[in-house]
């Protein structure tokens, strides 16, 4: 039912969480008279190789099967050639995208406490919040790589930040 | 009330919509980027847009583009403010860059202009020429509103880097099109091509910004 309508569930607002993290960096590098160019470069990429594939799926891989999702309004997948049932995928949609809220409730409240914290003592924020912001967009392959997916990744980065805010590292 | 699946997830994903711009916007508005009378502006644009965004894609298809999609551009495309206007934004409330801001939003608005009516003459082209050739063929229009921030108002750029920095521009502007007619390879490969020689651009104008503000700064 809903995963067949795969390309209508997007999220918005999420572009102000990058136009914060974009003024955190700068703002922080003003203020400390450092260079920014290799944090902000850092989560500037994007995900060439996940376009690549999003791209080849959907302009050339559908088509090739005769299935054309940019030709049409409010493209429908055909669940009749879908593996799993329908319920399944249903929920595990649901709980994709219950994940995802959690999760990046605590990457962005995260990367704010930093940077409101750094602000305050006088530290300079933009390797935490660069490094933060990359954890959570890092781009295919990486993401493989790198095991800090989701809100434990900045769990990770919230614990060094203490632990090197008290001194122990 | 019965509702059905398309109306079920689009109330989900409204409320979500709606949860990620008050946040972000407290977020902003505690941080000082924006003040607590915008809030309510920036929260209402972004749920705007993501209507729009919704209701193209329930009524129209990709392509080829219905000129109200074409419209709807201005606040979902490739240029729309969120994208553009947010860097500029942080450049000149951190300081870093000054500029009118009237003179910049025309030229920001010929930029956005000439995208939407090109994308209006080339709507009926095939896949991949209409994924392709539209923003090349109005990326010329950018320039002016780009001229205006980086070499006009601020010295960001020398005239020769700015010089450098176009003629580069217009090398990665013709491999795409070498690629889509002589060499007739998929999107898939196009746009990805198109993406890192994009990164040149970025890696010089970031190191070229970073240095301006560091000198006006005074620092090292």
């Amino acid at each position: 039912m809903y995963v067949e309508y795969e390309g209508l569930w997007i999220e918005g607002g999420l572009w102000i969480f990058t136009l914060a993290v974009m003024y955190w960096i700068w703002e922080d590098s003003q203020r400390h008279r450092k260079r920014a160019w290799p944090w902000i470069l850092l989560i500037s990429f994007g995900d060439p190789l996940k376009m690549y594939m999003t791209n080849l799926y959907r302009y050339e891989f559908l088509p090739s099967r005769g299935v054309y999702p940019y030709l049409v309004p409010l493209f429908k997948y055909d669940s009749s050639q879908f593996v799993e049932p329908i319920w399944v995928l249903d929920t595990m949609f649901f709980w994709e995208t219950f994940y995802t809220f959690i999760s990046r409730t605590i990457v962005y409240l995260v990367i704010f406490w930093i940077y409101m914290d750094c602000k305050k003592s006088g530290r300079r924020a933009t390797p935490w919040i660069s490094v933060a912001r990359f954890i959570e967009i890092k781009p295919f392959p990486l993401s493989y790589f790198i095991p800090l997916g989701g809100y434990a990744g900045q769990i990770f980065i919230l614990i060094g930040y203490l632990l090197h805010k008290y001194g122990y590292i | 009330m019965n509702l059905g699946p398309i109306e079920t997830g689009l109330m989900i994903y409204g409320v979500l919509t709606v949860y990620w711009s008050i946040l972000g916007a407290y977020m902003l508005v505690k941080t000082n980027l924006i003040s607590s009378k915008s809030a309510p502006f920036i929260v209402i644009y972004s749920v705007f847009a993501w209507i729009v965004g919704r209701i193209m894609y329930i009524y129209f298809p990709e392509i080829p583009p219905h000129p109200i999609l074409i419209l709807s551009g201005i606040v979902i495309g490739r240029n729309a403010p969120q994208i553009v206007l947010s860097p500029i934004y942080v450049y000149v409330n951190t300081g870093i860059i000054n500029l009118k801001w009237k003179t910049y939003l025309l030229l920001y608005s010929f930029w956005v202009g000439v995208d939407r009516l090109i994308t209006y003459l080339f709507r009926f082209l095939p896949v991949p020429e209409i994924l392709v050739l539209p923003p090349i063929l109005a990326g010329w229009a950018s320039y002016p509103a780009w001229f205006y921030v980086y070499v006009k108002a601020n010295n960001v750029f020398s005239l020769k880097a700015a010089s450098l920095l176009i003629s580069y521009q217009i090398f990665a502007w013709i491999i795409p099109l070498i690629m889509l007619y002589y060499l007739s390879m998929p999107f898939s490969l196009i746009s990805l091509v198109q993406t890192f020689l994009e990164y040149p651009i970025i890696i010089s104008t970031l190191i070229l910004i970073d240095r301006y503000r560091l000198k006006k700064l005074g620092a090292s």
